[in-house]
């Protein structure tokens, strides 16, 4: 019986995609004009075209934001955006070869920024003309990048990564899975943000605060020369919350907290929110009147979700593949393969085909990347020796395919970034028992406390050779930890910092207490929805920095309902 | 839903002042932070104004039939202005730094709260308080560095003035019947093979303003705006690429003839289409006729835009100011001669008609508060006056309620709506005649006809370059499509230099971009003759580059 109903659904979902498949005007368009584009352009000129891929973003999203009890902003839009990606010469070399040397320093040299175009909806002949335009444009321009490409190859020194400017593999895959547009009861949403939002109006220290609801429909359509014809989607549904406070010695603070979900029933409840938000205006409250943080260095935990976000920008930014071939980045981990880059307790991955995590949906979940190439698990580290990187088409010596990490949003190259980067540990105790370690840690490096990172508000990492290979993590929430048994004190305006190998080997015990970050991050290649997930770790050591004031004073009046 | 949601918000927006919630907040508001906002030891500010806009609006495009988007856009914002020091010298009207190039301004929550309203405008104020003591101490500095002796204050002292319209009523949108419309219409571009790309957009929005300042002026006003422009892309034969639009506006959709409006898209659908295959020039020097836009946008860029926008603000980097403000040009002629004799100017923004065409640049209120009147410019040729906000300047006293701003920028003087009117004037073809005349006598094989040129001019000319030109050949009278030139030093004296104009008049709506580099555009009207002729005008072949043609041939085409 099991076995005749899993051969029904089956058959039907065959039909429902031939049907879909068929009638989808956009893929069919962009089907048609790049065979006719392919076909007369590779070898219109003496430079062969040699692959040409187009990438289209369906998008239908609506936001909804609240302040003090009533509707902020409302939106609506829908719109499909178009790319094209033309790449002339061979494999081994073409017009996307970073130029080098003194042309390198042009801003424009290397940009990742490409034309973008919008599409009429459901007319073939409509998104024919517009992709035939933007086609003309980038293969000229191609063209001409190719021949300084060439040039710039010749009159600089040799590359050390010799191993060409994209992957022999070729993507044919044929896929039809579009995101269904979800139905959110937009009255029943109101209500809820206009109720949560009014709590913030109780305290007369928040200076600003908001609520707000953005959903995205995406449905991404790849067709290539190598004969993919992809359509995949994905829904992306986000609560945030927001509030900002002002300190009498002149210090922005702020505050806030996302929900991912992609169904209505994966939604937070209100009172979940409710109580996030109580939660969060007393931290705001006690950071204010707290200490500023000293630059100090010492032991701390830095807890699950703050720690994932360390992971995401410290790790996962410098084990992009494109990084380790560029001439002009700091390749960190380049030539580091079998070796031990942090504690053995420690395994990394980044896996987009993982839906959830206990339960919690992962912004980072995908199944075709924007090149094409189904997405696969890439293992980073392995009982604390690197072991590969995040790659797209874009070979290394080593590592001559993708493993489906080539992502971007609209108007940008491709670049190689993470989906779910995930960190298991095999040092895993109890949260309590990891603060008593603290404890321990700050005995015996004779310092007079230690600090547990509460909340971050994210990151970044300087991966470019010019600069300092450094990190800083955003600190948003942290209380001291005294060896004597005094109670914890929460301090503010301090950033963690340091350089990641260093940063590494002071990590000694994990939580096991592995919580999610969901987030959107921001690199060459655009805004791409990312997760990471980690337990709270422990440092012997770490490093932190004052951060910068606004310097500007309190307001002069009281918000005006509490001028009475 | 959506467009129950916009008439709840137009509904929601239409009690009288006396219970409107966001005017009602802004005068609470206003009234605390005049009294109270001062820092120990430093100035009060001795004047404030508070400028929130509502908007709705309505957004489809199309291309080739086919919907592209199709958007509705709901928005609450506004603007400060707080002043420091007083009339004859305070804090306004200087940039020290590239943030103060514009106003402090914040989104508003869409709905109707008295507390939630206040609250963005009690942030703001905080704001520009602060901002307005640094910047005054900065200016006052600015002064004594450079010894200027010339103050001639920063605000005009006017009465205060109260101003409520009464909401009107907004016929109900068909959204169904407009976005059927861009459809077909942009479907017209389907029969023209030179045009490689095209796009028709149309806007309808809705805008309540609400203002008030410290003096006691508060109004209150609702206006729309219908329009529908086109865009296209064509490459000649050349290989030049010329990107251009064409833009009909009006203040209500009910104004528009969409059968009209189709046959002139389809009209400028097929003349650019046509200039595909235009002949070469090399240099050119004599008599020309400007046409339709042509003749709007020649009257707007040669003088309009050039006695806008007086003063320019201060400027500590002072060099780096005409990259980012407009710096009118003929302001310092008044009194002179710029016109023919026959030509004489006025503006009236108290107008909204002329023969039954809508005139989008009236208004019953200047954006600081000021009424308007007919105000002569321009008699028997001799400028009278410039437009004027209430920032004073040498005899200007006064502001002529041309005071100006989107909530992108600093209001500055701009024109409402502008009648150029001739007293010498004669019919098209008897303009012709003359034109064909001119040529003969300066013994040229050809003279020019030109129908549409650019928006914005380039290098520093004072003047956009024609987008749409003909040769008018002398003995067959034969009008032939001209390859991309340019203008070769038009200045002034084409002013000057107009010989004679049509008899028929024509309303020129165009929304004029503000000066600031960071503003918006503003409604406005000139009415002028439909054809002028010039006496000489210099046109060479152009300077720019061309492009290789498309590789492969249009697929609806091929």
């Amino acid at each position: 019986m099991k076995g005749i109903l899993v051969g029904l659904s089956f058959l039907l979902s065959q039909n429902l995609y031939c049907e879909e498949y068929n009638k989808d005007a956009l893929l069919e368009s962009m089907s048609e004009e790049l065979t006719r584009s392919y076909q007369n352009l590779k070898n219109a000129e003496k430079s062969p075209l040699y692959f040409i891929q187009y990438e289209a973003w369906d998008e239908k999203s609506f936001w909804i934001s609240s302040n003090l009890g009533v509707i902020n902003n409302e939106d609506e839009s829908a719109q499909i955006t178009l790319s094209a990606d033309i790449r002339i010469g061979n494999r081994h070399l073409d017009n996307t070869h970073e130029i080098k040397g003194k042309e390198g320093r042009n801003w424009e040299a290397n940009s990742k920024e490409i034309e973008t175009i919008i599409a009429p909806f459901n007319d073939k002949d409509a998104i024919k003309v517009k992709l035939w335009n933007l086609t003309d444009r980038a293969y000229k321009d191609a063209l001409n990048k190719y021949l300084k490409v060439e040039m710039n190859k010749q009159v600089t020194a040799e590359e050390e990564d010799k191993s060409g400017d994209f992957t022999d593999e070729k993507t044919t895959d044929n896929f039809y899975e579009r995101a269904k547009e979800l139905k959110f009861d937009k009255e029943k949403i109101r209500k809820i943000l206009k109720s949560l939002s009014l709590k913030f109006k109780k305290y007369d220290f928040i200076l600003d605060s908001q609520i707000s609801f953005i959903y995205t429909n995406e449905n991404r359509y790849i067709v290539n020369s190598d004969g993919a014809k992809i359509v995949t989607g994905n829904n992306y549904g986000l609560i945030s919350f927001s509030l900002s406070a002002r300190t009498t010695d002149g210090m922005d603070l702020s505050r806030y907290k996302t929900y991912s979900f992609d169904s209505q029933d994966k939604m937070p409840t209100q009172d979940l929110i409710s109580l996030d938000i109580d939660k969060t205006i007393d931290e705001l409250k006690t950071t204010i009147s707290s200490p500023i943080q000293e630059p100090f260095s010492g032991p701390a935990i830095l807890e699950n979700r703050a720690a994932a976000v360390f992971w995401h920008e410290i790790f996962g930014h410098r084990v992009e593949g494109h990084r380790q071939k560029s001439e002009s980045e700091g390749q960190t981990f380049a030539k580091k393969i079998g070796e031990k880059i942090m504690p053995d307790f420690l395994t990394i991955y980044d896996d987009p085909n993982i839906y959830d995590f206990q339960g919690q949906f992962l912004r980072g979940y995908y199944k075709y990347d924007d090149e094409g190439v189904k997405a696969q698990r890439a293992v980073l580290v392995e009982n604390g020796i690197l072991k590969g990187f995040l790659m797209q088409r874009v070979p290394l010596e080593k590592f001559p395919s993708s493993n489906g990490h080539g992502r971007r949003s609209e108007g940008n190259m491709t670049v190689a970034r993470q989906g779910n980067l995930i960190v298991e540990s095999k040092n895993r105790v109890p949260y309590q028992k990891l603060r008593e370690l603290l404890i321990e840690e700050i005995k015996k490096s004779n310092k007079p406390y230690g600090l547990i990172i509460k909340d971050i508000a994210g990151g970044f990492t300087i991966t470019e050779r010019s600069l300092p290979q450094s990190y800083t993590v955003l600190v948003l929430y942290a209380l001291r930890v005294y060896p004597d048994g005094r109670p914890d004190e929460p301090v503010r305006g301090f950033n963690m910092i340091g350089t990641p190998l260093q940063t590494f080997q002071k990590i000694i015990y994990s939580g096991d207490d592995e919580d999610v970050f969901n987030g959107t991050c921001g690199a060459e290649s655009g805004w791409v929805p990312v997760s990471a997930v980690s337990p709270s770790l422990l440092f012997s050591e770490i490093e932190t920095e004052k951060v910068e004031k606004s310097n500007e004073k309190q307001p002069i009046l009281k918000p005006p309902y509490f001028d009475k | 839903m959506k467009i129950k949601l916009i008439i709840l918000l137009i509904l929601g927006s239409c009690p009288l002042f006396s219970e409107d919630i966001v005017l009602n907040a802004m005068k609470d508001e206003m009234k605390r932070n005049i009294s109270k906002l001062q820092f120990e030891n430093l100035n009060k500010p001795y004047f404030i104004s508070y400028s929130i806009y509502d908007s709705t609006s309505y957004f489809v495009s199309a291309s080739l039939g086919s919907i592209k988007q199709d958007n509705f856009y709901i928005s609450r914002d506004g603007k400060v202005d707080i002043r420091i020091g007083n009339k004859d010298f305070d804090s306004s009207n200087f940039i020290s730094n590239f943030d103060d190039y514009k106003p402090l301004r914040r989104n508003f929550p869409i709905e109707d709260d008295y507390d939630a309203i206040r609250k963005v405008l009690w942030l703001l104020s905080d704001d520009g308080y602060k901002a307005a003591l640094e910047k005054y101490s900065q200016k006052d500095a600015y002064r004594k560095k450079k010894d200027i002796k010339e103050i001639y204050g920063d605000l005009t002292e006017e009465n205060p003035v109260v101003h409520i319209e009464k909401e009107p009523e907004f016929p109900q949108f068909d959204f169904n019947k407009y976005k059927e419309w861009v459809k077909k219409v942009s479907n017209i571009f389907r029969k023209y093979k030179n045009i490689q790309d095209s796009d028709v957009n149309l806007n309808y929005s809705i805008l309540t303003k609400r203002f008030v300042n410290s003096e006691g002026t508060f109004y209150k006003t609702y206006s729309s705006q219908f329009s529908v422009s086109v865009y296209i892309q064509i490459q000649n034969e050349t290989g030049y690429k010329i990107n251009d639009s064409k833009d009909f506006i009006y203040n209500s959709f009910l104004s528009s003839d969409l059968t009209k409006t189709e046959q002139q898209i389809e009209n400028y659908a097929r003349t650019i289409n046509d200039s595909y295959k235009g002949e070469k020039i090399d240099y050119y020097v004599g008599p020309a006729i400007f046409e339709d836009d042509a003749a709007g946008e020649f009257f707007n860029q040669l003088f309009v835009r050039n006695i806008s926008f007086n003063p320019k603000p201060w400027a500590e980097k002072d060099e780096w100011l005409k990259y980012y403000y407009d710096i009118p040009k003929l302001t310092e002629r008044l009194g002179k001669r710029i016109f023919p004799a026959f030509i004489s100017v006025y503006d009236n923004p108290l107008v909204s008609l002329y023969n039954g065409i809508d005139l989008t640049g009236s208004y019953k209120i200047d954006d600081e508060g000021v009424k308007p009147e007919k105000l002569e410019i321009v008699k028997k040729g001799k400028l009278l006056n410039i437009y004027s906000s209430r920032i004073p300047y040498k005899d200007i006293k006064k502001s002529n309620a041309h005071g100006r701003g989107s909530l992108y920028s600093f209001i500055s003087p701009s024109a409402g709506n502008v009648f150029i009117n001739s007293e010498k004037t004669f019919t098209h073809n008897e303009l012709i005649e003359k034109l064909i005349n001119m040529g003969k006598e300066q013994d040229l094989d050809y003279v020019l006809v030109i129908k549409k040129i650019g928006r914005t001019s380039e290098n520093e000319k004072l003047i956009g370059d024609p987008i749409i030109a003909y040769k008018l050949d002398i003995k067959t009278k034969k009008e032939i499509p001209l390859d991309v030139s340019e203008f070769d030093g038009i200045g002034f004296r084409a002013l000057r230099d107009i010989m004679a104009t049509d008899n028929m008049y024509l309303v020129y709506n165009f929304n004029q971009k503000e000066p600031f580099y960071s503003g918006n555009y503003i409604p406005t009207s000139i009415i002028c003759p439909k054809t002028i002729l010039i006496q000489e005008v210099e046109l060479k072949k152009t300077e720019k580059k061309t492009e290789k043609k498309p590789y492969l041939k249009n697929p609806y085409f091929n």
